[in-house]
């Protein structure tokens, strides 16, 4: 089977695509049964099929399942996969009356979307909340900032509504139909209530005169009467609002308090901003919406210091908390929370009360159906470990960078309004997902840019779709619905299932895409897949249903999610780390061929033996194993990880390798060899190109470096190499280019201080060579450790490694 | 007061003052005009021959051995029956203080006659101190200074020598400052301290110029010549640099400003007064918060076009929205500034709302200026009632007439104002009050801001755009206080002789310790009263009060203004009521009347004020009526002293303490007042100027004549005023016309039975009843078309012109009564409002509640031990 084909297709990828009939045999497969879904997938080709006609939208009348290829149909009914229901199949015509098959039951209409008829009653919101906390020697990003930020106005659909909030020690929401750059203030270190935001802004004695206006008919209220008088202040469609908006931008200046730089942190009150950016967008579309799409674009150049969901004291002797003392907390919070000590370095209750309130902010917008996107510029961090969770459960995404002024800022904020071929933004707004499974699977939780939405009990066989026991349930769980305020074309979401016996040929998972399509249009993409049950006892079948890719992505995103504070069975690295190996002999033992005892017999077969390498990676990758990284760093790549498909997470978690070499650089071979993360692939006569998905970087081998640096790309006599040169720099283009956020750019030469980036991950190996390509093979007989995790470092190579499993499989009673 | 604004105003530096004149000024009270320069008008100290023999004796008869030196004639005592005195002779009321007599050796500088204090700078109550606290007590006299550093509202109109480097030479002992009472010592190498004997070196920059390296003769400092002077202080006086000129604009922008017109008179006075703020070093920086339930800050883009608009609704713990450009430099930013208040009343014009969240503003204020400090200058039109300081309306009519008035009116209603202004005081922020409002505004209350922060209440009740009258008054005012040259950062510290204590202080300021008084900025219009006591005999024959006020001056300097003062003491009662000055006791008398009201109640405070005679009238008569002749008029008094009854009585009568129902605003606001007026305002509130017009002398209304030395007349100088009459309709004509200036208001009174050709000659009209009443203008007609009309505004203007009072007189038109009137007439309502009001001005006659001064005399007599 060829899983990336129905990845292709229909956004889709399982760690089983076939499944063994009882629960018992599914269980002893060890490796859980997920799927991985990008719901906005743009692979497809030709491009998912779009049924103008809401009439083509045929549901299941006992659990709202679509018609889709694989249901029975005889005699004008259609059986539910899900229900069993028996449902008529509506008669179609074509316009000569002639009766028609519908399309929903084609094969190739897997995935297929539907127009509901259905407009959003918004245009969708960009509402900037913008630092303007700059130091003196930093005037250069706040004035780079604004350029991007007047750039962004012009990449808008010329409806959307835009709303401007600037902050620093205080909080500023700009009037943007008023000529004369009014604003109103809010004090940064105080936590306003939304009465206390709508008295502020005089919301409450217009609330009347409008709120008739509204009642009268809420579906053709026009953007002026959902707005009212005073909500179309501060959100105004930019192509009326973007000359004064312009000039607010233009006008911006540090709102930076005197203080002392040598013991003070500058006064910003981030968690502030959001905060009441998020109550103002409640406050203005409160009374009339419940959801619109849109985003909130916050910007912020340092760590949040004063206010609700202050990171740090302002007082620069109070360190920033570590991963460590993070780690820390947890575990004093899960006996006796109130005894804790305040002993520590730093104020570690600030992280949890920061950990609360963001909680809250992020309630608040997904009630709002909007998401939260962070752009950071700044060197230090900005308490992103805190913040995260409102980008994570909103689907925005997050940038970091070192400042404003930095290309991986400018670009990445540049692409975040990036177009599809209809000129569209290439997003989705307010979205739902709704997940329909036969009665033989049952929805255990989703990972990833979601929030779990109350499952809709009008519909009975809704609440049987999913878990409800706690140890099996996962992330975002006790439901068959998520909200997706926003997605992209990578936005992807793990969801886990829970196997029970089967009793049919098939098991079926239905995603319902309910989403804002940029063009306003309500839309409806429904993806259905069939996983095919085999036999308890048949392998064979089973076996090539296993996409061992999309296993270690899920196996990676459960990971994360256990080391964090939002899973109720939180565990140390430490544990997580014995977990992985002990799945991973359970894995060996489960699907290896080997003789008893005789390592060097040690066999698995291509369908698994990528696996354990996958998990020899995870285990040393920033997303497990924080050393070195500061909890923000941590909380970036985890949430790009969380977010992104499958190729591009193995990217993350295995970085690729493509080497050029010199001796065999000539007309006919102009192609890289992929080569392995290891030591020994490098070389003084190559370049190698390193993709880790946050980094790009080319390392030139000493002697071409040195070639290089005597000029010899510039002599006419050696042209080639200077394409030579050339060729690594043009293939990195081609990564950067779908690349978000735009990964750093690292040119290095071999014993250049930047090459430690390609150093670090690469596996320390000495004797791989007699091993080129096949890890698993015979290795070495070892002696058997009776303790045999104790070993296992971090340092531990690859080979090494794998020794060790094999021995551990073999010796298994 | 006849001295005019100058220290050239001669004193009386040595025994050889003519007391013969002074004496007759009493006995034939003088024509001159109040408000006349001395050189034009009468000037009792005029420069004297040296003292002949001549008068000797006389003194010898009647003067005493003063504090146990050798003879010194004081002031002699001449005694007057008040009921012998009816009608009252005012024109005393223009008569400068008895004369401080010193002997001929007093001043260091021999026979200076600029060493001793301008009655107008400062002065005591007793010209002669009594030597012990029995006599003092016996006299049932106050001792106290009335202190008033300031004369003009602009530094150039005063000319205050001022020292020619930053020497200032100081006793070791008792800090006092070197002055003209000091004595050279050891062949003049140093000097003895006046205050208390210590001997000082002499700064040798005295004598010797190290810049210029010339010699310099010690004689010609002007700290030892002049009783007024200036110190350019050194580093050591400064805790920090001179700050520049401040003022925060808060506005009020809620529905009641904005309707009433004032948020865009204000903001149209502020743009007009720009080149009138002191800022003469282009530091001077300012600030403006609008206010109605929000705060509106506005945020200059430093040197740049273009104001930002930034409303915080949350006033709980009001917050800098910027850390910039709120507060910002005038001259750099003057562009800007001019479109923002060009533009301010656009941004308020529709508004609805009604908040006036003044304390939270006022705390804002402070936070933008408190590390600079100036002032902050508040228009109101609308009761404070959101937000920290909100008050409420009181019930004015429960209590009103009642004891408890006072009380329930007239005190703080929240703690929130005195302890704001106190914060204030301590961050070198003045605030000031300008009260509009139609409606109750508690001017009780808030009048504690400038109270303390030595600022000013500004009370223009009912004020509306929509009279012309109203916005002239209120522009003028505000761009006379805006541009007065205040100085800043100031505190005021007086000191006495050994012997002396001062005990309580009066005015606006904050009394930091015992004896020094704080002054964020030193406004140039008010005036202070320090009451003292006697602790120890005085011993010598003069003793001394210095006040010193350490400033900052508007532009930049750090400086000490240098009052001192001389006065004789006496173990004699005669001598102490022959030199007592009853208009600085009045104005002693008026702070302890009003702390008596405030502390009691308004009927003790009258009845206060009225014992004071009674108890006057007591001690005169039993110890002062030559030989005690039974059966004589209990009514006696010594000349110099015969206005007092007449004040203290009228004093009862004033706005602040009649008996009358009185609106508590207008009532708070009146008190406000006399505590801080200097004296001749003071009087004036007291007793009103009320002058005839329609038979006054030629040259009244025109320019003085004066005869050059070629022997030509030439029409200069000032407009002659006629005398003022007595404030009783007893000396009207039922078809007269009459001026009454009260100090804060002008009425022309038009009598009902006025001859056509007046009413036709003033107003440009032959009907009476077609003239405009209430507030308003004169037509205004050349000399030409009509001569009495001419001299009539002339009168009016001269009279408005004032050096050092920013008040601006509205003029009200009256019509009085007549048999003839219609009836339409005598119904309207506006119009008896306005007479009574005008009446109530004529405070020797009877009122409603209050006995005529005759009657008030005849009372006494009862209350005066037979
Ligand atoms: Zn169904
Ligand atoms: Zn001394």
């Amino acid at each position: 089977m060829d899983f990336e084909a129905r990845e292709d297709q229909d956004g889709v990828r399982l760690s089983w695509n076939r499944l063994p009939k009882s629960k018992l045999q599914h269980d002893r497969n060890i490796i859980p049964l997920g799927a991985l879904y990008t719901p906005l997938n743009n692979k497809a080709d030709p491009m998912v099929p779009l049924l103008e006609d809401p009439s083509y939208l045929v549901s299941c009348r006992g659990c709202r399942t679509i018609l889709n290829p694989y249901v029975f149909i005889n005699n004008e009914i259609w059986t539910c996969p899900c229900c069993s229901s028996s449902n008529q199949l509506p008669p179609l015509f074509d316009v000569n009356g002639v009766p028609q098959l519908h399309p929903s039951v084609t094969p190739e209409y897997s995935t297929v979307e539907y127009k509901t008829g259905k407009q959003a009653p918004l245009p969708p919101i960009f509402f900037y909340v913008v630092d303007t906390c700059f130091e003196e020697g930093d005037q250069d990003a706040l004035a780079q900032l604004k350029e991007s930020l007047v750039v962004s106005l012009s990449l808008l659909p010329e409806d959307a509504l835009v709303g401007f909030i600037s902050y620093g020690k205080h909080v500023r929401i700009h009037d943007l139909a008023n000529g004369d750059n009014v604003s109103y203030g809010f004090n940064g270190s105080k936590q306003y209530t939304l009465e206390q935001i709508q008295a502020s802004l005089g919301m409450l004695s217009t609330g009347l005169s409008s709120a008739g206006a509204a009642s009268a008919g809420a579906t053709h209220a026009s953007v002026d009467t959902i707005l009212g008088v005073v909500g179309k202040k501060f959100l105004t469609p930019v192509n009326i609002g973007e000359y004064q908006l312009t000039r607010i931008i233009e006008s911006l200046t540090p709102n930076l308090f005197p203080r002392d730089e040598f013991t003070q942190r500058p006064e910003r009150c981030t968690g502030s901003a959001i905060n009441i950016a998020s109550l103002l967008l409640r406050a203005i579309l409160g009374n009339h919406i419940i959801t619109t799409g849109g985003h909130l674009l916050v910007f912020s150049s340092g760590v949040c210091t004063v206010g609700p969901g202050k990171i740090v004291d302002q007082a620069l002797k109070e360190p920033m908390r570590s991963h460590n003392e993070i780690e820390k907390s947890y575990h004093s919070m899960l006996p006796t929370t109130s005894t804790a000590s305040s002993n520590t370095k730093s104020n570690i209750s600030l992280f949890q009360n920061a950990k609360k309130f963001y909680k809250e902010v992020t309630k608040n917008l997904v009630k709002l159906g909007l998401s939260c996107n962070y752009f950071i510029g700044s060197y230090d961090q900005i308490g992103l470990f805190e913040m995260d969770e409102v980008c994570y459960k909103t689907g925005g995404v997050v940038v970091m960078s070192d400042s404003f002024t930095t290309t991986i800022f400018k670009q990445s904020f540049l692409r975040f309004f990036k177009k599809d071929q209809d000129e569209y933004l290439d997003m989705g707004f307010n979205a739902t997902l709704e997940i329909k499974t036969s009665p033989d699977l049952k929805i255990e939780g989703l990972l990833g840019n979601a929030t779990a939405l109350p499952f809709n009990k009008t519909i009975t066989h809704n609440s049987r779709m999913f878990s409800i026991h706690n140890d099996s349930k996962i992330g975002e769980s006790g439901t068959n619905s998520f909200k997706l305020c926003n997605v992209n074309p990578q936005s992807t979401y793990a969801i886990f299932l829970e196997k029970l016996d089967s009793s049919g040929g098939a098991s079926t998972i239905q995603f319902l895409f309910h989403y804002q399509h940029p063009s306003g249009e309500m839309r409806l993409r429904v993806t259905t897949v069939a996983l095919p049950i085999v036999a308890d006892s048949d392998t064979l079948n089973l076996e090539p249903g296993f996409d061992q890719e999309a296993a270690l992505v899920l196996i990676a995103r459960k990971s994360i999610y256990k080391l964090s504070p939002e899973c109720s069975n939180q565990i140390t690295t430490e544990v997580l780390l014995k977990q992985l190996d002990q799945l991973l002999v359970d894995f060996c033992a489960r699907f290896a061929v080997y003789t008893m005892a005789q390592p060097e017999s040690f066999r698995l077969s291509s369908i698994y033996n990528l696996l354990p390498q996958f998990i020899y990676h995870l285990r040393r990758s920033p997303f497990i194993n924080v050393f070195g990284n500061s909890p923000d760093e941590t909380s970036y790549i985890r949430h790009l990880f969380m977010h992104e498909d499958t190729s591009n997470s193995l990217i993350m978690v295995q970085p690729t390798l493509l080497s050029y070499d010199i001796n065999d650089w000539n007309d006919e071979n102009t192609e890289p060899i992929p080569v392995m993360l290891d030591s020994l692939s490098l070389g003084p006569s190559k370049i190698l190109l390193l993709d880790t998905f946050f980094q790009i970087l080319i390392y030139h081998g000493s002697q071409i470096a040195a070639w290089r640096n005597a000029g010899y790309h510039e002599q006419a006599d050696f042209a080639y190499f200077k394409d030579f040169l050339e060729a690594p720099k043009q293939e990195a283009m081609i990564l950067l280019m779908d690349r978000f956020p735009l990964p750093r750019f690292i040119d290095c030469d071999e014993n250049g201080s930047q090459a430690r980036f390609l150093m670090a991950k690469l596996n320390p190996s000495t004797n791989y060579a007699s091993n080129v390509n096949q890890f698993v093979g015979g290795g070495v007989g070892g002696t058997s450790s009776s303790s045999p995790y104790d070993v296992l470092t971090d340092d531990l190579n690859l080979q090494t490694y794998m020794e060790h499993l094999q021995r551990l499989v073999v010796n298994k009673k | 007061g006849a001295a005019a604004p100058g220290i050239q105003s001669p004193n009386s530096g040595a025994a050889q003052v003519n007391q013969f004149q002074y004496q007759q000024q009493y006995q034939q009270p003088q024509q001159s005009p109040a408000g006349q320069t001395p050189q034009l008008g009468y000037d009792p100290y005029g420069a004297q021959p040296q003292a002949s023999t001549g008068y000797g004796s006389a003194y010898g008869s009647v003067g005493g051995q003063a504090g146990g030196s050798a003879a010194i004639p004081l002031n002699q005592l001449y005694t007057t029956d008040l009921s012998r005195e009816l009608p009252p002779p005012i024109s005393d009321l223009s008569l400068p203080p008895p004369p401080l007599v010193l002997p001929a050796n007093s001043t260091v500088i021999p026979n200076s006659e600029t060493a001793n204090a301008n009655p107008d700078y400062f002065r005591t109550t007793l010209n002669v101190v009594p030597t012990n606290s029995g006599l003092l007590k016996k006299s049932k006299l106050p001792l106290a200074l009335i202190v008033k550093p300031y004369n003009a509202l602009k530094i150039d109109v005063e000319n205050i020598p001022v020292t020619c480097d930053t020497t200032i030479s100081r006793c070791r002992r008792c800090r006092g400052y070197i002055n003209p009472f000091i004595t050279f010592a050891e062949n003049g190498r140093r000097w003895r301290c006046n205050f208390c004997n210590l001997l000082n070196d002499i700064p040798a920059a005295f004598e010797y110029d190290e810049i210029s390296g010339t010699s310099k003769n010690k004689y010609d400092r002007v700290e030892l010549n002049h009783s007024v002077v200036e110190f350019i202080a050194p580093k050591e006086y400064m805790a920090r640099a001179p700050q520049p000129v401040v003022y925060t604009f808060i506005i009020d922008v809620s529905v009641h400003a904005v309707q009433s017109g004032l948020t865009g008179t204000i903001t149209r006075t502020i743009l007009e007064s720009l080149d009138r703020i002191p800022n003469q070093n282009k530091t001077a920086k300012v600030a403006f918060i609008g206010v109605d339930s929000n705060l509106h800050y506005f945020r200059f883009n430093e040197g740049l076009d273009g104001t930002e608009l930034m409303i915080v609704s949350d006033i709980e713990e009001p917050f800098l929205p910027s850390p910039s450009g709120l507060l910002v430099n005038l001259d750099e930013n003057r562009q800007a500034i001019e479109k923002l208040l060009l533009d301010f009343p656009t941004y308020f014009e529709d508004t609805a709302n009604q908040g006036f969240a003044l304390g939270p503003a006022l705390k804002a204020g402070h936070k933008m200026i408190s590390n600079i400090g100036g002032k902050l200058v508040c228009f109101g039109a609308t009761l404070p009632n959101i937000g920290e300081g909100k008050l409420s309306v009181r019930d004015e009519v429960g209590v009103s007439g009642k004891a408890k008035e006072a009380k329930a009116l007239l005190t703080a209603a929240d703690s929130f104002y005195k302890s704001f202004a106190v914060t204030c005081n301590s961050c070198q922020i003045t605030v000031d009050l300008f009260l509009t409002s139609s409606a109750y505004q508690d001017v009780a209350t808030l009048s504690n801001l400038p109270r303390f922060t030595a600022g000013q209440t500004h009370f223009y009740p009912a004020w509306t755009s929509a009279k012309f009258e109203d916005v002239t008054k209120l522009s003028k005012e505000v761009g006379d206080h805006l541009s007065q040259d205040i100085a800043l950062e100031a505190v005021l510290r007086v000191r006495g002789s050994t012997g002396v204590r001062m005990t309580s202080f009066y005015g606006n300021f904050f009394n930091r310790s015992s004896d020094l008084c704080s002054f964020p900025t030193f406004p140039r219009d008010q005036s202070y009263c320090i009451e003292m006591s006697i602790e120890e005999n005085l011993t010598k024959p003069v003793i001394y009060f210095q006040a010193a006020v350490l400033h900052s001056t508007c532009f930049g300097e750090r400086r000490i203004r240098v009052m001192n003062l001389a006065v004789p003491t006496s173990p004699r009662l005669n001598d102490v009521y022959a030199s007592a000055d009853q208009l600085a006791i009045t104005n002693y008398y008026t702070h302890k009347a009003i702390e008596k009201a405030l502390s009691s109640s308004l009927p003790e405070a009258r009845e206060y004020l009225i014992s004071r005679v009674v108890d006057v009238l007591n001690v005169y008569k039993k110890e002062l009526v030559a030989g005690n002749v039974s059966g004589a008029s209990p009514l006696q008094i010594s000349t110099n002293l015969r206005m007092l009854p007449l004040l203290l009585f009228t004093l009862t009568k004033h706005l602040g303490f009649r008996a009358d129902r009185v609106p508590s605003d207008h009532r708070a606001a009146a008190l406000n007042n006399l505590g801080s007026l200097p004296i001749p305002e003071l009087i004036k509130s007291i007793y009103p100027s009320v002058y005839s017009l329609h038979n006054m002398p030629d040259e009244a209304g025109l320019p003085e004549v004066i005869t050059t030395e070629d022997g030509q007349e030439q029409a200069v100088g000032d407009i002659v005023l006629p005398d003022p009459i007595n404030d009783s309709k007893a000396s009207w004509e039922n078809y007269g016309l009459y001026l009454i200036d009260n100090g804060a208001e002008l009425f022309l009174w038009v009598s009902g039975n006025v001859v056509p050709g007046l009413v036709q000659d003033l107003f440009g009209t032959d009907n009476l009843y077609a003239i405009p009443t209430g507030k308003t203008e004169l037509p205004e007609f050349s000399f030409e078309e009509s001569e009495f009309n001419f001299r009539v505004r002339a009168i009016l203007n001269k009279i408005r012109d004032n050096k050092d009072s920013i008040v601006w007189k509205n003029l009200y038109v009256v019509v009085g009564g007549s048999s003839n009137e219609p009836i339409e007439i005598s119904q309207q309502r506006d119009l008896m409002a306005l007479r009574m009001w005008a009446s109530s001005c004529l405070v020797e006659d009877k009122s409603a509640t209050e006995p005529s001064y005759r009657d008030f005399l005849t009372s006494l007599k009862t209350k005066v031990s037979q």
